[in-house]
């Protein structure tokens, strides 16, 4: 056994999409920080598709920019394809969407981590969580050493007991070529945490020259390049980028130096392709050998992100699936078959991609796979994502039932200020649903749990025009700023934006043309901003923009931001965590057993967990009002009273 | 006389306060005795109480506590039907009464047919025939509905078809929200015009839902009609021919009728509030001006105007006035005495042009009810001709007046889903967003502002039911969907 000498404030278990956003957090934060990963080489590895954004996705990782992460800029940088999703419909679901190189992202992120002062990254495998009187201090490695630390961060990803499927063909692993993580799950047993089981899948990869592409359909990216932050002018600052000098390319600053794109000098193109008659045919001769429906998969998959097996069982109807062949990045030739996700045998794989337009000759170089792993049930989280069985220890990511980078990272971004809250003794961090899709996200699973692989789709925000990609950083900068997480750079730069942005509101709003004044001539549908008479032309994209929806969408915002202040006193009721609800006696037995293990944090929580009714709350609301007091003797009466009222 | 013993609800079916159940028969007492604990001081038996007593207690059946109520007994003869009778006053409301009744008839009372205590009071020699055919028709009437209501699971009607509309909306959000959520997935939600298609019929369905509503304040408190008209053009008379018996004081002086009467009938199914107003006219005494204060009081309460035009004798200055008066008011005009030879002429559109013949401006409409249909449905102004010596075209008026309130049959299966006004609050919200997502839709605005107004109305309608919309609408959406890469 070995202590390592230096003491910690924040360790960081796990190095994907979460630890690493979580470490660099804390770090940023000013927090001495051990980032601790299974394999060095696969930090920030794309473990499936090399993608980052989409629909609700893309706003998350604009947030998670916003408040001072950094998959925005990683994507920037590593991105070889950027497109705009939804510009058909409204500003409030437009989404950005970028394919990574997935080798360039990993090692992009891998410096950045190593270059960034308060961050030691070390290989090493944890296998136990210190922990005594209800407080972790430290993991211990497979190599038995110790690292002690105030506040721990786990984010295992898809690696606490890894199970991989390829028909009836098993291996122990949390991804293709890697071990699985088998101490920590018991080790997280132990200190009280319950565990269930999920599944997840990941598609074929092809090789490019066995693909015959002049039968598919190319999607060209967007140009100019939709980039994910909105610290664009680091991007093209060598100093500020964080790009190592040597990889400058040949685009001439026409894209940020040392970026993916630079190297191209352009973009790559992705290629829609369909399946036929003969991949249904097949699949369903050998559906008996998937280990989904021979039920040796035992795991919850999502229904968002189904096998191609599932799709074909499940629509039969649909004549042909649509697929993406994807490139995996510029320095190699594999390619990603997107919507092809199966844990049929290796064997039935290479027969059915060759059903596929296009790939009738296809070479598969790495087969799909299902994986299987445990994760910890959400609810088990306050909302700053610290475990209620242990203090002091954090839970971020895949490891918490969610699927996807972005959720992992938005997750890893939080539970890092947090810990670093905590170790500067200072209140968390809690994004409220009308902030940001963070705050969704967050409280989803802290409120409701899940049962599938959690995927962010807007339709899970109840406000979402408020919560755009466009506005993340008027929505989540100064927050970022306030906790020492966002430069001072970045923050002036915004700050200058928002003036910018309320400036000319008031001078539109003030300023008339005939009998109309600018703001009125830009609520017409038909008009833009460029079309109004008297337009300040100094003005910078996003801030027109910004003006344009601000006065287009007046009303909805309005009504949006009046619900949230409707509900307001209820989000910001606080429960006392030591608040005992079996001293309520009106409640109904299930409400005061779901109120008593999910223990909400504000009455706004409390309201959202399934099982609790409008009259549960009005009777605590009551209940708080009294300060918890039994006034002898009269207590029911008035109990029930604030039942009725509510 | 009779050697059975019966009981019913006697008060109007509804959510009133108190409501009455009466036992009439010789074993009345008896029946009582076993339902009825009395309570107090000076608890009594009722077998034992005097007759013409009222007593406080408790109602019980099997040993269980139904209600607190109040018990009258009253013994043959001077009783409403001339056997001995119990009234005992419970609460009101349609459940309320009903298991009320349901232990009185547990206790050995048989349910009463409808109108038989009215009969038994005619048989009895309590009253004549013309008394008894109208009591018996207004009891007839609310018993009937009153025991179609009292038999429905309210709730689980209601419920049923609650769901059944959020189902379908939930479906049409799906689709909205699947072609927001899933840009570059090769789905093909429904086009605009289906959406707008579904969400008419959604709407379509909450009007419906929202009419029960109406429809049960309608039956539950019925309609105020109130009858107007110059002195002596035979509004006492039209009341009495409405009522079928002789309520109103009927004399050939004008401005006999001193006060505001008020009457209840059962017109086609329907209670109807009949006010006959004081005659209008320059009062001569007090007692008339103070008559025309409280009918300008009952006009502005009631929800249809007859107005009676004396058809013998051509249209006067005061006529001309109260058409003017009533226009804007859901009314009909009734001309009255067709008996006689008619010289009453009706401008084009009563109360502002004159002279041209009445069957240009006003059809009317011979003793046809499908003509009532075929002029104009809900017109404000609807001209029936009547005669209330010879009693000609007063059916056609009683089918005029229900359908100004009430288009169809009245079915006692509509009281299956009257809605609550919780339920109505919420249903008219739901109804507004789905009208201004339909209004989008067609404004080929932006999906995200339909889908903004469409969650707003699936919320609403949810909380009738008390259901949350996102796991529902992600479970539509991946059901109806193949998604996912």
């Amino acid at each position: 056994m070995f202590v390592y000498p230096k003491k910690y404030d924040v360790i960081v278990v796990g190095a994907g999409h979460a630890g690493v956003e979580g470490a660099l957090a804390a770090a940023r934060m000013g927090c001495q920080t051990l980032l601790l990963t299974i394999n060095a080489d696969t930090i920030g590895q794309m473990s499936c598709n090399p993608a980052i954004g989409g629909l609700a996705k893309g706003h998350l990782a604009r947030e998670i920019d916003a408040l001072g992460g950094e998959m925005g800029k990683a994507t920037d940088m590593t991105g070889l394809q950027f497109r705009m999703l939804n510009t058909k419909k409204g500003p409030a679901v437009w989404a950005p969407r970028a394919q990574c190189d997935k080798k360039a992202y990993q090692f992009r992120l891998k410096w950045v981590c190593e270059r960034e002062p308060n961050l030691d990254v070390k290989q090493g495998q944890t296998s136990k969580l210190l922990h005594n009187h209800g407080q972790v201090h430290g993991v211990e490695t497979t190599l038995e050493v110790q690292y002690h630390a105030t506040t721990v961060i786990v984010t295992t990803g898809t690696f606490l007991r890894g199970l991989m499927h390829i028909g009836q063909n098993q291996q122990s692993g949390g991804r293709a070529g890697e071990s699985a993580a088998m101490g920590l799950s018991s080790s997280l047993q132990e200190i009280g945490i319950e565990l269930g089981r999920l599944k997840t899948g990941t598609p074929p990869r092809l090789l490019r020259r066995s693909i015959d592409f002049s039968k598919t359909e190319p999607q060209p990216g967007d140009e100019p390049i939709p980039y994910f932050t909105y610290w664009k002018e680091d991007l093209f600052h060598v100093e500020h980028s964080g790009v190592n000098p040597r990889d400058l390319g040949h685009s001439n600053g026409k894209y940020p130096p040392g970026s993916v794109l630079d190297h191209l000098n352009g973009q790559l193109a992705c290629y829609i392709t369909y399946t036929t008659d003969a991949t249904a045919t097949l699949i369903r001769a050998n559906i008996h050998k998937s280990p989904m429906y021979s039920g040796v998969i035992e795991g919850v998959g999502p229904r968002y992100c189904p096998s191609i097996e599932d799709k074909i069982v499940k629509f039969p109807e649909k004549e042909r699936q649509q697929i993406f062949l994807e490139p995996e990045g510029i320095a190699t030739d594999e390619i990603y078959v997107n919507g092809f996700s199966t844990c049929l045998p290796f064997e039935v794989q290479v027969e059915m991609v060759r059903t596929i337009i296009g790939c009738e000759n296809a070479e598969i170089m790495r087969p799909a796979y299902a994986v299987e792993y445990d994760f910890a049930f959400p609810t088990q989280l306050y909302p700053s994502l610290e475990t209620k069985a242990c203090r002091n220890l954090f839970l971020a990511g895949q490891i918490n039932g969610t699927s996807g980078y972005e959720e992992a990272g938005a997750q890893g971004l939080m539970a890092g200020i947090n810990a670093a809250r905590r170790v500067q003794g200072r209140d968390p961090i809690i994004l409220g649903r009308d902030q940001a899709y963070i705050g969704v996200l967050i409280d989803d699973l802290v409120t409701k749990g899940t049962v599938e692989p959690y995927r962010m789709f807007t339709s899970r925000a109840e406000y979402r025009l408020l919560l755009r990609q466009d506005n993340a950083d008027l929505r989540l900068s100064a927050i970022g700023h306030q906790i020492g997480l966002l430069a001072e750079r970045n923050f002036r730069q915004f700050e200058s934006k928002e003036q910018a942005i309320r400036a000319e509101i008031e001078r539109l709003e003030n300023t008339r043309h005939g009998s109309d004044t600018l703001a009125q001539l830009l609520r017409c549908p038909e008009l833009t901003y460029c079309d109004l008479p008297d337009r300040n032309s100094s003005l910078s994209q996003e801030v027109i923009q910004q003006v344009e929806i601000g006065i287009k969408y007046e009303g909805y915002i309005d009504r949006q931001e009046l619900e949230v202040a409707k509900l307001k006193q209820l989000e910001d009721k606080q429960i006392p965590p030591t608040f005992d609800y079996e001293l309520v006696p009106s409640l109904r037995t299930e409400a005061r057993q779901k109120l008593g293990k999910i223990r909400p944090v504000t009455l706004g929580q409390a309201a959202r967990i399934s099982g609790v009714s409008p009259s549960d709350i009005g009777i605590l609301m009551v209940w708080l009002k009294r300060g918890g007091q039994l006034p002898a003797g009269s207590e029911p009466a008035s109990v029930q009273k604030g039942a009725a009222e509510g | 006389m009779f050697d059975d013993t019966i009981a019913a609800i006697a008060t109007p079916l509804g959510e009133g306060g108190l409501a009455v159940i009466r036992i009439s028969g010789p074993a009345a007492v008896e029946v009582a005795d076993r339902c009825f604990v009395s309570a107090g001081k000076a608890a009594v038996k009722l077998s034992a109480a005097p007759t013409h007593t009222i007593h406080y207690g408790w109602l019980v059946r099997d040993g269980e506590t139904v209600d607190e109520v109040m018990a009258a007994v009253m013994r043959a003869p001077r009783t409403l039907t001339r056997e001995d009778v119990v009234e005992i006053t419970c609460h009101g409301g349609l459940l309320a009464a009903k298991l009320a009744l349901d232990a009185v008839l547990a206790s050995g009372a048989r349910m009463a047919e409808p109108g038989e205590f009215t009969r038994r009071a005619f048989l009895n020699g309590r009253i004549d025939l013309a008394q008894a055919e109208a009591v018996a028709d207004l009891i007839h009437a609310r018993t009937e509905l009153a025991l179609a209501a009292a038999n429905e699971q309210l709730a689980g009607k209601l419920s049923q078809r609650i769901n059944q509309l959020r189902d379908e909306m939930v479906r049409t959000l799906a689709h909205v929200e699947a072609h927001i959520d899933f840009p570059d997935e090769d789905i093909a939600p429904n086009t605009r015009q289906q959406l707008i298609e579904r969400l008419e019929r959604g709407m379509a369905f909450m009007d419906e839902l929202l009419r029960t509503s109406r429809e049960g304040q309608i039956l539950r408190r019925g309609i105020r009609v109130a009858i107007v008209g110059r002195p002596n053009a035979g509004k006492s008379s039209l009341l009495n021919q409405l009522l079928g018996h002789d309520r109103a004081i009927v004399s050939e002086i004008p401005g006999t009728t001193r006060d505001t009467i008020e009457e209840t009938a059962n017109i086609r199914g329907l209670p109807v509030v009949f006010v006959d107003t004081a005659g209008l006219r320059d009062a001569g005494d007090v007692l008339e001006v103070e008559g025309m204060r409280r009918s300008r009081e009952a006009l502005g309460r009631a929800e249809v105007i007859l107005h009676v035009l004396d058809a013998s004798e051509p249209l006067t200055k005061g006529d001309a006035a109260f058409l003017e008066e009533f226009a804007g008011k859901t009314r009909i005009l009734v001309r009255n005495k067709i008996d006689l030879p008619m010289r009453l002429v009706l401008p084009a559109k009563a109360g502002v042009d004159g002279g041209s013949p009445p069957e240009r401006g006003f059809p009317a409409l011979p003793g046809d009810a499908s003509q009532v249909r075929a002029g104009q449905e809900l017109c404000a102004s609807r001209v029936i001709d009547v005669s209330c010596l010879t009693g000609q075209g007063i059916e056609v008026l009683k089918d005029a007046i229900k359908e100004t309130v009430w288009k169809g049959e009245i079915r006692a299966e509509m009281l299956q889903v009257m809605i609550n006004s919780r339920h109505q609050e919420a249903l008219s919200r739901a109804r507004l967003a789905t009208e201004r997502t339909v209004a989008l839709l067609k404004a080929d605005a932006m999906l995200e502002l339909a889908a903004l107004e469409l969650r707003i109305a699936v919320n609403a309608v949810g909380e009738i039911v008390g259901k949350t919309t996102t796991e529902d609408l992600l479970d539509a959406i991946f059901s109806q969907f193949c998604i996912g890469k």
